[in-house]
């Protein structure tokens, strides 16, 4: 063995990696050549040298561990969606009463919504003036509201009337 | 299920320790490496029902390895190369083992020489020189031919004594 094929195996021999066939020549060979055995001493003192980097686990690491394993938090995580909408929520609706104080023009403009809504349902229903199902009803229900003159509202003409709004 | 929680206490924790050096070398801090060790147990322990005997060690790391690129790529991570030089030159003509000694004494200086090193062959020198591995266990975790993890390994030490005792890097 020369000293090109001996550097290509030696870390494979430090590793404890050769057969033993390669052990045998590669240590015929460092008996007889100082480079190459230099070579493997440094491979010594570089792993005792790697080797005390380690770093252990911070003390606290296991408790931590232990605790997320018992409390997922996937299982966490709906309560915690829920309350953040639910608080969307809540500020949406006070958000939405300050307006409404605040702007009294807003609500001019929810019975001119319910007005044009009144008309759009007469036209349907026929001339005749009748009053107009609360805008809350249409929106929810596609089913036909039990009015005087149905002739026209037929099942298709619910969803169509619930999108006006 | 206790018995279950029992069992992975028993077979998983024990190598906390490595978990959390793998971790800490490939993330490259304490905060880091802590999210990726609890992130990785929670997975080990959400996919035990599958682990069937065999090394629960590199079972663990070859977890907390993934987390661990994952958590890099979060963090837009760049890649590193190692000098073509160092990657070319079988021969050895680095520092003397005396002045690796020298140098080794100072484990602040060692560690930073090894967190120089690119991430794939800072992974190959943590598993074999401080967790043991043997190729063929390196090979199946990382995911690469045995003759790839030993020639990874023979490089990454000759760029290590360079660093170590050379310093910063070229």
């Amino acid at each position: 063995m020369n000293c090109d094929e001996a550097l290509r195996l030696i870390d494979g021999y430090h590793d404890g990696e050769l057969d033993s066939m390669h052990s045998v020549e590669i240590e015929r060979h460092l008996a007889a050549c100082d480079n190459c055995a230099a070579r493997l001493n440094k491979l010594r003192v570089l792993r005792e040298a790697v080797e005390q980097t380690a770093f252990s686990a911070p003390r606290d690491l296991r408790a931590s561990v232990l605790a997320s394993l018992h409390t997922p938090p996937v299982e966490n995580a709906k309560p915690r969606l829920g309350l953040t909408i639910g608080l969307a929520l809540a500020a949406a609706l006070v958000l939405g009463f300050f307006l409404a104080q605040v702007f009294p023009g807003n609500s001019s403009e929810k019975t001119l919504l319910a007005a044009l809504t009144d008309s759009h349902i007469r036209s349907l229903v026929g001339t005749q003036a009748i009053p107009a199902p609360p805008i809350r009803a249409v929106r929810a229900s596609p089913r036909r509201p039990t009015r005087p003159g149905p002739q026209l509202l037929n099942a298709r003409d619910g969803p169509e009337c619930a999108r006006f709004p | 299920v206790e018995n279950e929680n029992a069992l992975f206490e028993q077979t998983i924790l024990p190598h906390l320790d490595a978990a959390y050096n793998l971790a800490r070398w490939l993330a490259g801090n304490e905060t880091d490496a802590r999210d990726v060790v609890q992130e990785s147990c929670l997975r080990a322990f959400k996919s035990f029902s599958r682990f069937r005997g065999g090394d629960a060690r590199s079972w663990l790391l070859t977890i907390v390895r993934n987390a661990a690129y994952t958590a890099l790529r979060k963090r837009g991570a760049r890649e590193q190369f190692l000098d073509s030089e160092i990657l070319d030159s079988v021969a050895d003509t680095g520092p003397s083992a005396e002045q690796i000694l020298e140098r080794a004494a100072n484990i602040e200086a060692v560690r930073a020489a090894i967190a120089q090193l690119p991430a794939d062959y800072r992974e190959v020198i943590v598993l074999r020189e401080m967790e043991n591995f043997s190729y063929k266990e390196i090979a199946d975790m990382v995911g690469l031919p045995i003759g790839t993890v030993m020639s990874r390994l023979a490089r990454g030490r000759r760029a290590l004594q360079e660093f170590l005792v050379g310093g910063a890097a070229k």
